[in-house]
């Protein structure tokens, strides 16, 4: 075995070239899946549209998990847009008060105490 | 330039002579960059799958409110709105879900009237053909539906409602291209709808309002409140949040269950290195006293560490992409998109770009880089002869 | 030239290359404090052929290692051709070392996994690896030590001769004017030790200031010795 000091950093470039080319690989992969996506989205609007949600079809199970763009605001363990989360963070973070006030009653007290 | 490149070389030929501890650990990382990528994948094209469709869907729904529930809503009231100077067209659709025990699942039953079933399907959508105006037995079926029954087109579906069973004719079954809205849904004439769903003629489940100009939406939400006491208004602009809600919060959770893991990797591969076996810190040594510097002696170890990190990290991030987007990530699944019967084939389309997966790596890589650069620093500053002492 | 017997120690001397006025090192080992050099004071004139003697555990390693500024003092002065290490930043007294100083210690020994050569080569990474000539130079000083058929071979499977051979060609590779050697005859056979200190003399002879800490009588009591300096307890005597 000869001795090559550059043999290491040649089969390093094979490797960095391996790792490049994969990366191209995938990055194609992306685009073609893009491109199907342009004539795919539309037929998909279509059939959105017909169906009147966009809530994607991954549970069949309770009704806030099929669609929670429609859920009910007042169940428990509500998903939808403008819920209260049920975990502290979403005390501490709560969405904006105008989605909160969406469907939301106004409620004011009538102080009739002497101050 | 010469200098990094045969440091470079001798740190090639230190990667090597440590194999086996830089394989493994270059796996560990592998496998937690991999799953991290896979959740953060996977709920980015779903994200993407929504908010590219979300646009379809009517601009207003206003879903009435009784005893702070959704309630059915009267369709004479759909005069009301469709005055208003905004507003397009008004539908009052009726939609609910149907508990098929036998399915251990809900089948999202949507009514369609004829003309919208001509206008928007043709035959890229829906294999067979579509339900005929007036057939009131006919319908589209979803593809998670139909594979799960094996379905073909103009097969019966036999459901019984009200102690009588009524038989529903499949003439038609949306392509699986479209499962990811279309999976548990029985599209029925409106007729029918209403039987299966038990809704009263006179009566819908909400109303579907398309605007001209979406930003009077505030406008039509105020007037639909004023004529219907309590309603509940979902703005379309607003629906993206859902699954912003959804998935982030799933995918948080996801994380925040890897931490644990990506910690005691951390902590693991802190006490390999850290451990600094005699070898190599005698290795430090015998470089100090030949006269490398100690910049030098750094700067190989940066560069070992950095090879062993930067590709775990990357072959990591591949087989993440590789298990979202081509196996259809098996086992994540279940945990990310929540359990069910009624499966639809996922075909999704990755939102990630460069940037974030170049940010993903270098939040493994660079703290993996210190985390081995602090002990080879300690032995490095030393006197040579104390980092290789012990044997005097 | 060379055979003078008397011992140079003033730090003056307009000759000295490596000189050490009055420096302790003291190590700490859990309460206790182990002196390992105390109080020497030596100076060394260029082209000369020095031996440290004295039982293990003496300081001779240390000494050595503070000579060619590898070990800093924990008080006194160390000079390497009249520039004081002691106070030098980091990378100044390693740029000083690379220059100046070859060394092959028992314990630096050459790194196992690498092939000799490669180990051989070490030293000249840091300025940008070894040229076609470099491995020339490197091949001819491994000829000289009779391990030209070994160059390809890794460490861990040389002999202990031929690892100490190894270690001082891999001193020679950046032709430093200094050579510091520890127990540069240990593990070998009298046919290679009388090699090595052929090697050494010769080594001197090119104007090399050689030092040898050792406890071989083949090395120390050879008459072409310059200097021979007993150590005991830390101490010269």
């Amino acid at each position: 075995m000869p001795y090559t000091p550059g043999k290491r950093l040649i089969r390093l470039l094979v490797v960095c070239a391996l790792f490049a080319l994969a990366l191209i690989v995938v990055g194609l992969d992306v685009r073609a899946r893009r491109q199907d996506e342009a004539t795919r989205i539309g037929r998909t609007r279509a059939v959105v549209g017909l169906l009147g949600f966009a809530d994607l079809a991954l549970s069949s199970d309770a009704r806030w998990l099929r669609h929670p763009s429609q859920a009910e605001s007042g169940a428990a363990f509500a998903d939808l847009p403008g819920a209260l989360d049920i975990d502290p963070a979403g005390a501490a973070i709560g969405p904006p008060l105008t989605l909160l006030e969406q469907g939301g009653t106004t409620l004011t007290v009538v102080h009739r105490s002497a101050p | 330039m010469r200098r990094a490149l045969a440091i470079l070389d001798y740190a090639l030929g230190a990667t090597r002579r440590r194999g086996g501890r830089n394989l493994a650990i270059a796996l560990g990382l592998a496998f937690v960059v991999g799953l991290v990528s896979a959740v953060l994948l996977l709920t980015g094209a779903l994200e993407r799958e929504f908010a590219l469709s979300v646009d379809a869907t009517p601009d207003l729904v206003v879903q009435r409110v009784i005893a702070g529930r959704p309630a059915l809503i009267e369709v004479d009231s759909v005069e009301r709105l469709r005055g208003l100077p905004a507003v397009r067209s008004v539908r009052a659709r009726v939609w609910g879900y149907l508990f098929v025990p036998s399915l251990e699942a809900n089948v999202t039953i949507v009514g369609a009237s004829p003309g919208e079933l001509g206008d928007t399907l043709t035959d890229s959508i829906v294999e067979g053909r579509r339900p005929r105006p007036g057939a009131e037995r006919e319908c589209i079926a979803g593809d998670a539906l139909a594979r799960h029954l094996g379905l073909r087109p103009g097969d019966g579906i036999a459901l019984p409602v009200h102690g009588e069973i009524r038989v529903l004719d499949a003439v038609g079954l949306f392509h699986a291209e479209s499962a990811l809205h279309s999976a548990d849904v029985l599209v029925v004439s409106e007729a029918m709808a209403r039987d299966l769903l038990s809704v009263p003629e006179g009566q819908a489940t909400d109303l579907a309002i398309r605007l001209t100009t979406p930003d009077e939406a505030g406008v039509v939400a105020n007037h639909a409140e004023i004529a219907f006491g309590q309603v509940r208004v979902l703005d379309k602009r607003l629906l993206a949040r859902t699954y912003e809600l959804t998935f982030g919060g799933r995918s948080g959770l996801s994380a925040i269950m890897l931490l644990p893991a990506l910690a005691a990797f951390l902590l693991l591969a802190w006490e390999r290195l850290t451990g600094l076996g005699g070898v190599e810190r005698r290795e430090i040594g015998v470089l100090k006293a030949i006269g490398w510097s100690t910049s030098d002696v750094l700067l190989a170890r940066v560069m070992e560490s950095g090879l062993v990190a930067l590709g775990g990290a990357l072959f990591g991030l591949l087989a993440g992409y590789l298990y979202v987007f081509h196996l259809g990530a098996p086992g994540l699944r279940a945990a990310l998109l929540g359990w069910s019967t009624l499966y639809p084939e996922l075909v999704l389309v990755p939102n990630a770009d460069l940037g974030q997966a170049a940010a993903l790596l270098g939040a493994v890589v660079v703290p993996f880089i210190a985390v081995s650069l602090v002990p080879a620093w300690r032995a490095a500053v030393v006197d040579p002869d104390e980092a290789m002492r012990g044997t005097t | 030239m060379s055979g003078d017997d008397e011992r140079t120690e003033s730090p003056e001397s307009t000759d000295e290359v490596l000189g050490v006025s009055e420096v302790f090192k003291r190590y700490r080992d859990g309460d206790a404090t182990v002196e390992a050099v105390a109080g020497v004071t030596l100076s060394l004139p260029r082209a000369s052929l020095n031996v440290l003697v004295g039982p293990s555990g003496a300081g001779k390693t240390t000494l050595l290692g503070m000579l060619g500024g590898l070990v800093l003092p924990t008080s006194g002065d160390a000079r390497i051709d009249g520039v004081s290490v002691v106070h030098l930043r980091d990378h100044h007294r390693t740029a000083l070392r690379r220059t100046k100083v070859g060394f092959a210690f028992q314990d630096l020994a050459l790194i196992q996994g690498m092939t000799l050569l490669e180990n051989v080569l070490l030293p000249l990474t840091p300025r940008g690896g070894a040229r076609k000539e470099d491995v020339t130079r490197a091949e001819a000083l491994l000829e000289r030590f009779g391990l030209l058929d070994k160059r390809d071979r890794r460490v861990e499977r040389l002999s202990g001769g031929e690892r100490q051979r190894g270690a001082i060609a891999r001193t020679l590779v950046l032709e430093p004017p200094i050579l510091l050697l520890d127990e540069p005859t240990a593990h070998l056979d009298s046919e290679n030790a009388a090699a090595i200190v052929d090697a050494l003399v010769e080594l001197r002879d090119d104007g090399k200031t050689v030092v040898a800490a050792t406890h071989d009588a083949r090395l120390a009591e050879d008459g072409r010795v310059d200097r021979s300096l007993t150590m005991r307890d830390g101490r010269l005597c």
